[in-house]
């Protein structure tokens, strides 16, 4: 079917040693950017390369010059419904296998008065894709720093640096609360 | 090792590295046997990588009922936590090879990477103890302070509790009030007494003939004595009764009892002042605001 070309699996490419690389998905002006830099600053043992996209699917023209992808962080904002639509959408396009701890989804402006969607809706679209819910604000520094740090573990993890510790590992010691 | 990854090209290619500070002989030896080693499991990676991609299907989310993507998502982590529960199983332990000069250089790296870890856990450790200490003095202050305000408190009640009862305070503050008024209204009494007298004896009332002769009429009307003219004590007690008893509506209104020549009087004096509109009403200067 032409969607399985479209689809993104994450064995489709032999691992580069040494290296990881991490792919952002969000719509405009939710912060991909920001976040990017903020992650490469941490000085790691490997080589990092994240790469951005503002929605799947992602271009046919570089598809054989792409490394594997380790770890897909989707970003939306609080207050930006088009970004939230941009996630949904992209979120279908993704193999099941990045599901399993190699995907989290990262949710700014929370705090902010302007907010077009629910703290319940985000909940349920996270449960329903069993994601990982991480809350930070990009625009504040500090925020930046640890929200950088929390995705950075979780690609190393998801790239196989850690020695004996898989994502899955980690994803089955993840509370989830059922409702 | 076989871990649940699909490579795992990354524990020895560290080691290599160690050793390209000494070269020697058998360090040559060693290195290419690591490096033989290396190979041979980059060789099963790529194996195991072809396998994976011949029976692989790329399933998206989106396949199964789009209400549902968990189901999917779930099934698919039984059968991988299967997976890995079995390779876990299986797998053997990872043994370095018998080269003594590899199992050094391993054992010391370990070694660093341990003691670096111990050296920054210590300096955690004691950041955290002084910020303990720094929290326990205050809380040993305030705790000190409390305690002091407590004891004043304390005090202050059994000093309250000592007095008499509150009721008799109220009773004696009503007497004294009731003894501030009955005085005042004494003084009062005096006062009103000495003006009337003051007045009556220096303001009379002016006869009917002087009356008369000030009003401007040719014929003296008969109805003219039917009112007569106020001493100025009474024109003085109703303006003051005015400015006492309705403070929003202090005018009185002239009459012709009201001898003019008293009211320009009262008037040159500052004693009393007109309504800004109308020249009949008059009002006392409230003389206690």
């Amino acid at each position: 079917m032409a969607s399985d070309d479209r689809t993104l699996t994450p064995y489709n490419v032999l691992p580069n040693r040494q290296e990881a690389s991490l792919l952002v998905v969000g719509a405009e002006g939710v912060g991909k950017h920001d976040l990017s830099l903020a992650v490469l600053k941490i000085p790691v043992q490997f080589s990092l390369q994240i790469r951005t996209a503002s929605s799947l699917p992602l271009p046919t023209e570089n598809a054989d010059l792409r490394p594997r992808i380790d770890f897909i962080c989707f970003i939306m904002s609080m207050t930006d419904r088009e970004s939230i639509q941009v996630v949904e959408k992209s979120l279908s396009l993704v193999d099941v296998k990045y599901f399993l701890g190699r995907a989290c989804l990262v949710v700014t402006g929370v705090h902010s008065h302007k907010k077009m969607t629910d703290l319940d809706q985000v909940t349920a679209l996270a449960d329903s894709f069993n994601l990982p819910l991480v809350f930070g604000e990009v625009k504040s520094e500090k925020e930046r720093d640890q929200l950088a740090r929390r995705i950075l573990t979780m690609t190393e993890v998801a790239a196989g640096f850690k020695n004996h510790v898989s994502p899955l590992l980690v994803e089955s010691t993840r509370l989830v609360t059922t409702s | 090792m076989t871990s649940s990854r699909e490579g795992d090209g990354t524990d020895q290619p560290g080691e290599v590295t160690e050793f390209t500070e000494n070269p020697d002989s058998e360090t040559a030896e060693s290195i290419s046997t690591l490096k033989a080693a290396c190979e041979k499991t980059w060789a099963d990676v790529k194996q195991t990588q072809e396998q994976l991609r011949q029976c692989q299907q790329p399933q998206s989310t989106a396949h199964f009922s789009e209400q549902q993507p968990l189901l999917a998502i779930l099934r698919e982590k039984e059968r991988r936590l299967r997976a890995e529960i079995q390779v876990a199983k299986e797998s053997r332990a990872h043994t370095l090879p018998n080269d003594t000069e590899v199992v050094a250089a391993a054992l010391n790296g370990e070694l660093q990477k341990k003691v670096s870890q111990l050296r920054e856990t210590k300096s955690l450790i004691t950041a955290q103890l002084q910020e303990l200490q720094a929290s326990i003095e205050k809380e040993k202050q305030f705790e000190q302070q409390l305690k002091a305000v407590h004891d004043k408190l304390q005090e202050k009640c059994q000093a309250l509790e000592a007095q008499e009862p509150a009721e008799d305070a109220l009773e004696a503050v009503a007497q004294e009030l009731e003894t501030k008024i009955n005085a005042a209204q004494k003084t009062e009494q005096t006062v009103m007494k000495k003006m009337a007298a003051f007045v009556g004896k220096h303001f009379p009332v002016p006869e009917q003939a002087q009356a008369s002769r000030s009003s401007k009429e040719l014929r003296p009307r008969r109805h003219q004595t039917s009112q007569e003219t106020l001493p100025l004590k009474d024109i003085l007690l109703e303006l003051m009764t005015k400015c006492v008893e309705s403070p929003n509506d202090p005018y009185m209104a002239l009459d012709e009892r009201h001898w003019p020549a008293y009211v320009e009087l009262l008037l040159r004096c500052n004693i009393v002042l007109q309504h800004p509109d109308d020249d009949r009403r008059i009002k006392l200067v409230p003389f206690h605001l």
